[in-house]
C-alpha cells in the first residue's frame, strides 16, 4: 500500500490540500473582511448606520451561508467555467469555496468587530477621527485577537469545505478519500486521509490560537 | 480666569426616540462656562449632566439649541469641520478607554497619529505628556499592566496631545478609590493652572466638586437647577437637590428630636467655638447630630445639625444669638 506511487499520491493529496485551502481562505478574508466591516458599521448601533444596506448585504451573506456545500458545488459550475475556464482540478475548486466561505468569514469579522468596546469607539470620535480612521485604527487592530481566532476557525471550516472537492473533480485528500474509501472500497486510505485531515486541522487551529494569544496585549504576561 | 464664555450652552435640548416613547435627556438647558475655569456640572444618575457634556463635542446632537465653542456654532458645522472642531476638545472618560493593544506611548501618540503628526514629532510629544502626568517610566507599559489611577493619567495625556483649549471629564474619577480620585483630581487642578485648559467636570460627587471647581451647576431631572460658584451653592443651596448632595442624606442622621436646626459656618466662622460659646451664654444642652468641615479653594467650611432645648424660649435665644453673630442656619423639617 505505502508504494512509491502511493506516497507521491498523498504528497499530490496534501499538496492540493493545502493550496486550495489557503488560497481560498486569502481569497475569503480578501472579500470577508470589507463585507464584515460594512456589516459592522452599518448596524445599528456601528458607527455609520444605514438599515439598507445593512439588511441587502445581510440578506446576501444569509442566503449564502443556508445553501449547503455540496449543492454549492454543483450550482457554481457555469460561474466557475467562466472564471477559471475548466471545473476540473484544485483551481476550479477554489472559485465555489471562496463563494461559499466569504459570507461565514464576514459574519465571523463582523462579529470580532462588534467586540470592540463602543467606549473606546466614542473617545476616538472625541478626538476627531473619521469614520475610515476609526475602522483602520481602532476596530481592526483592536479587534485582531478575535480577528486570528476566527481565521483559525474559519481555514479549518474551509478546510474542511475543501475535502468535498473530490465530489466534483476537484483534487486534494478529500478526493482520494472519496475515490479510494468510496469508490473503490479501500478503507484503510479513507482512514489514513481523515487522520492526516484532522492533524492538519490541529495543526492550523492551535497556531491560530497561539499567535492570537501572542498579539492579544489585554493579557497581562506578553 | 476671566469672565469671557469658552463654552456658550443656549436653549439646549435633547429628546431620544426610543421605541414606545420620548425620553427628555435635557430640558432648555442655557450657561456659559468661562474660559480657564474648572466648571463643574453635578448630578444624581440619570440626571442628564452625561448627554449635556457630549453635546459640547456633540458626541450627542442636541435636538434643539446651540453649542457655541469659542465663537464657532458647533451644531451648524459639517462632520469635517466638526472633526476639526473635536480637536481642540480633549475629553476623558470613566472608564478610560485606552486602546488595549498600544501602549501608553502609543496610546498618547493615537490623536496626533489621527492628526497626520509625524511620528518622530508625535513621539516626543507623547513623551513630554507621560511625563506632565508623571508616567514618564511606564511608556512601554500597555493598559493591563497600568492600574485604575496610572489608566486615567495615560488617558489624560492623550486627551491633552493635541493641545486643546477644552478637557470634558465625564465621570472620570468615579471608578478610583478615593486617593487615586485626590491625586488625579491634583493633576487637573495643576493642568488647568500651568496650561490655561479650561476643564469641565462631570460628576456625582460633591467631594469631586469641593476639590477642585469654581463654579458648579447642578442639574437634576434634565434641568439646570442651580449654578453659582462652588461656595455659595455650598454654604446657601437653593434647590432641594443642591441640598441633597452638599448634605448628608437624611437616614445618616438621627432625627431624635424635633427642633434640629442646621447650621452652616463659613471660611470665618468655621474655627469660632460657636456650640460652647451659645451653651455656656444661654445655660443650655445643644445636642449634636451631625458635623462635618470642608475645605474649598483654601477656605475652611463647616455644616452641623444640632438639636435645640425644648423651651421655646430657649431656642428664639440660640437663633437670636447665631443672626447675630451672622451665622447662616435653618430648621431641619423645612428643607429636606
Amino acid at each position: 500500500m505505502f508504494s512509491n506511487e502511493m506516497m507521491m499520491l498523498f504528497l499530490k493529496g496534501l499538496w492540493e490540500t493545502l493550496y486550495m485551502t489557503i488560497v481560498s481562505t486569502a481569497l475569503a478574508y480578501l472579500f470577508g473582511l470589507p463585507l464584515g466591516v460594512l456589516l459592522c458599521v452599518t448596524d445599528k448601533n456601528g458607527i455609520k448606520p444605514n438599515k439598507p444596506v445593512n439588511i441587502i448585504v445581510g440578506f446576501i451573506v444569509n442566503f449564502l451561508r443556508s445553501v449547503p456545500f455540496l449543492i454549492l458545488l454543483v450550482a457554481l459550475i457555469p460561474v466557475t467555467r467562466a472564471i477559471v475556464g475548466t471545473t476540473i482540478g484544485s483551481t476550479a475548486i477554489i472559485v465555489p469555496l471562496v463563494i461559499g466561505s466569504t459570507p461565514f468569514v464576514a459574519r465571523m469579522v463582523e462579529s470580532s468587530l462588534q467586540e470592540v468596546n463602543a467606549g473606546v469607539i466614542e473617545a476616538t470620535k472625541s478626538m476627531g477621527a473619521t469614520n475610515f480612521q476609526i475602522i483602520k485604527k481602532v476596530l481592526i487592530p483592536e479587534a485582531k485577537p478575535s480577528l486570528l481566532v476566527g481565521g483559525a476557525i474559519a481555514i479549518t471550516t474551509i478546510l474542511g469545505y475543501s475535502a468535498m472537492a473530490g465530489f466534483v473533480g476537484g483534487g486534494g485528500l478529500g478526493a482520494i478519500a472519496i475515490n479510494y474509501g468510496y469508490y473503490r472500497f479501500e478503507p484503510t486510505i479513507m482512514y489514513l486521509m481523515v487522520i492526516i485531515l484532522a492533524i492538519i486541522v490541529q495543526v492550523f487551529q492551535e497556531v491560530g490560537m497561539k499567535i492570537s494569544k501572542k498579539y492579544d496585549k489585554r493579557i497581562k504576561n506578553n | 480666569m476671566s469672565n469671557e464664555a469658552i463654552i456658550s450652552i443656549q436653549e439646549v435640548s435633547k429628546i431620544f426616540n426610543l421605541k414606545d416613547s420620548n425620553v427628555t435627556a435635557l430640558d432648555n438647558i442655557s450657561f456659559d462656562i468661562n474660559k480657564g475655569e474648572i466648571f463643574g456640572i453635578i448630578g444624581l444618575s440619570g440626571a442628564g449632566k452625561s448627554t449635556l457634556v457630549r453635546c459640547i463635542n456633540l458626541l450627542e446632537k442636541p435636538t434643539t439649541g446651540k453649542v457655541i465653542v469659542n465663537g464657532q456654532d458647533l451644531s451648524g458645522l459639517s462632520e469635517k469641520e466638526l472633526n476639526k472642531a473635536r480637536k481642540n476638545i480633549g475629553m476623558i472618560f470613566q472608564h478610560f478607554c485606552l486602546l488595549d493593544q498600544r501602549t501608553a506611548l502609543q496610546n498618547v501618540c493615537f490623536p496626533l497619529e489621527l492628526n497626520g503628526v509625524s511620528k518622530k514629532d508625535a513621539v516626543k510629544r507623547a513623551r513630554e505628556l507621560l511625563e506632565l502626568v508623571g508616567l514618564g517610566d511606564r511608556e512601554k507599559a500597555y493598559p493591563s499592566q497600568l492600574s485604575g489611577g496610572m489608566k486615567q493619567r495615560v488617558a489624560i495625556a492623550r486627551a491633552l496631545a493635541t493641545n486643546p483649549q477644552i478637557l470634558l471629564c465625564d465621570e472620570s474619577t468615579s471608578a478610583l478609590d478615593p486617593a487615586t480620585t485626590q491625586s488625579i483630581l491634583a493633576l487637573l487642578k495643576e493642568i488647568n493652572e500651568k496650561l490655561g485648559v479650561t476643564i469641565v467636570i462631570i460628576t456625582h460627587e460633591m467631594a469631586v466638586v469641593e476639590e477642585v471647581c469654581h463654579r458648579v451647576a447642578v442639574m437634576d431631572k434634565s434641568k439646570v437647577m442651580e449654578l453659582d460658584t462652588v461656595e455659595n451653592v455650598f454654604t446657601h443651596p437653593k434647590s432641594k437637590i443642591a441640598k441633597q448632595l452638599i448634605l448628608p442624606l437624611k437616614e445618616e442622621v438621627q432625627r431624635l428630636e424635633e427642633n434640629q436646626i442646621r447650621i452652616i459656618f463659613d471660611g470665618n466662622s468655621a474655627f469660632a467655638p460657636i456650640i460652647s460659646e451659645l451653651s455656656l451664654k444661654h445655660n443650655v444642652h445643644l445636642n449634636i447630630f451631625y458635623a462635618d468641615t470642608k475645605t474649598i479653594d483654601g477656605k475652611t467650611y463647616g455644616q452641623m445639625i444640632i438639636g435645640l432645648p425644648k423651651e421655646i424660649e430657649k431656642q428664639e435665644l440660640v437663633k437670636q444669638s447665631l443672626k447675630e453673630k451672622g451665622i447662616m442656619y435653618w430648621e431641619e423639617d423645612e428643607n429636606v
